[in-house]
């Protein structure tokens, strides 16, 4: 599932460089490039708390499961486009939370029933 | 560039590129879609340097779809922890995800999140998939990078840190610190790494343990269970050396045969130190090794199954770096190269069998 999810980010990166070939062909490594796979989880994690139960749903089957947007839409009985526009809030999130533009979510160990040792 | 990255802040510019991501990522655009995107994307430098940078970021949280099975397996282990009143509403696997997520949280503080505060407390399974490399920092400093389909358990507590590499491949930079020992279980052994950067294989044909810096002493063990039926807990099974500790320096590696007993160890030259680390930097490096060996090791970062047809080519040996996520590439060279026919069937099969027409 994840190498299918690669091949189709991959190539979503490659068709938007399509259309920025001309000025851009040779770039520095973005931020992104640099953090490592604990802060993209953090800042997913982050992100994904604070969103609307809703798009909160939408953008964990997308995440982490990996559901196409038209699975989405059936399982949850929402339009694609309904679909979308939460993808869509929950990347903006993420990258809201990837600028630090976003006061840090309170994280309350109690609610997520940690058992002490 | 600094003068375009100014610009990239635009608030409605990351709002509008999200929202074109999100419909590219549906897939089916139209011909007006097209074209409204191929205006878009032509206001100016910052929109398409923030469709970039967004759609980059898109697809590294992708990274996070891995998990999910493992997150599962976790979760089952807390489910009595769960509360069912949650459950009713959300679609099964829903909920799962969001207790995964938890997890992730849980599995995260490791990581250093909550560093100083150790409330966190079950084993942390940390993998990487097919083809994965992670480097993860523990809450102590130690680094520990993760091969390609790997799992690792990460159980911590204030007297003791213990790793479990239940398979695959990882390489640890330990942080020292005599009060707390750092121990790796792996299959039948333990590994006793005092201040020291070593590498342990575990692998169905291969486990070894090579050290680059510092000492290590690798013992075997044996599980013993407790008794008393009241005294199961999978987390108390403890396993016992049952022979007596090797000791290995740097620039030594012992590797273990199929049975048990049969081990070598062996002083391995700076060179091929470096050669058997060469996958933390994406690469894979071999000097003189026969393409059946070759293959073996291309077929842990790969889900295609690679098939030798022609036994004589098992022979054929070769030298070369390759990148790991280039696959294709290092078929391309073979095919040019060595004279090998290589042939990409539907179920996911590469064969790879002589070039009769041109093996002269």
């Amino acid at each position: 599932m994840r190498r299918r999810l690669e091949k189709k980010s991959r190539s979503l990166i490659d068709f938007i460089e399509d259309y920025c070939r001309e000025e851009y062909s040779t770039d520095e490594p973005s931020v992104e490039e640099a953090l490592d796979s604990r802060r993209r989880m953090l800042v997913f994690w982050k992100a994904v708390i604070t969103l609307p139960p809703q798009c909160q749903k939408v953008f964990v089957l997308k995440k982490v499961y990996g559901y196409s947007h038209k699975q989405i839409a059936s399982k949850l009985g929402i339009s694609v486009s309904t679909v979308e526009k939460h993808a869509a809030a929950g990347l903006k999130r993420c990258s809201d939370y990837m600028e630090n533009k976003l006061e840090e979510p309170v994280f309350e160990p109690s609610s997520f029933v940690l058992r002490k040792k | 560039m600094t003068n375009e990255l100014h610009l990239r802040h635009a608030p409605s510019i990351t709002a509008e590129a999200c929202a074109w991501i999100a419909q590219l990522e549906t897939g089916k655009l139209t011909p007006e879609d097209l074209a409204a995107f191929r205006e878009w994307m032509a206001r100016s430098p910052a929109h398409r340097i923030e469709i970039r940078r967004l759609a980059k970021l898109s697809a590294d949280i992708n990274v996070l779809a891995g998990m999910a099975p493992v997150l599962e397996e976790v979760v089952k282990k807390h489910r009595s922890t769960i509360d069912k009143g949650y459950r009713q509403t959300w679609p099964k696997n829903f909920m799962i995800a969001v207790a995964l997520l938890l997890v992730v949280v849980i599995s995260g503080a490791y990581v250093g999140f909550f560093q100083e505060k150790s409330f966190f407390l079950a084993p942390a399974l940390v993998i990487t998939a097919v083809g994965e490399y992670r480097e993860v920092t523990l809450s102590d400093g130690t680094v520990m990078a993760l091969n390609t389909d790997t799992r690792v358990e990460v159980d911590y507590s204030n007297q003791r840190r213990k790793v479990r590499l239940l398979k695959g491949e990882a390489h640890f930079h330990v942080a020292h610190n005599p009060l707390r020992p750092f121990v790796v279980y792996a299959g039948e052994k333990s590994v006793r790494a005092v201040g020291t950067t070593f590498s342990v294989v575990n692998l169905p044909k291969k486990f070894g343990v090579m050290v680059v810096e510092g000492k290590v002493e690798v013992a075997e063990t044996t599980v013993i269970h407790p008794s008393l039926p009241s005294a199961i807990k999978t987390k108390e099974v403890s396993l016992v050396p049952v022979s007596r500790p090797i000791q290995l320096a740097a620039g030594e590696s012992v590797t273990y045969a199929d049975s048990i007993s049969k081990k070598t160890i062996e002083k391995v030259p700076q060179r091929e130190i470096q050669r058997r680390l060469s996958w933390q930097d994406g690469f894979l490096d071999f000097s003189d090794t026969p393409l059946s060996d070759v293959v073996d090791e291309l077929s842990r970062y790969t889900t295609m199954n690679i098939e030798i047809i022609d036994p004589e080519l098992n022979k054929i040996k070769f030298g070369g770096i390759f990148r790991i996520d280039d696959l294709p590439g290092f078929f391309d060279v073979v095919q040019s190269n060595f004279h090998i026919n290589v042939s990409y069937l539907a179920n996911d099969t590469v064969q790879l069998s002589s070039d009769k027409n041109n093996s002269g």
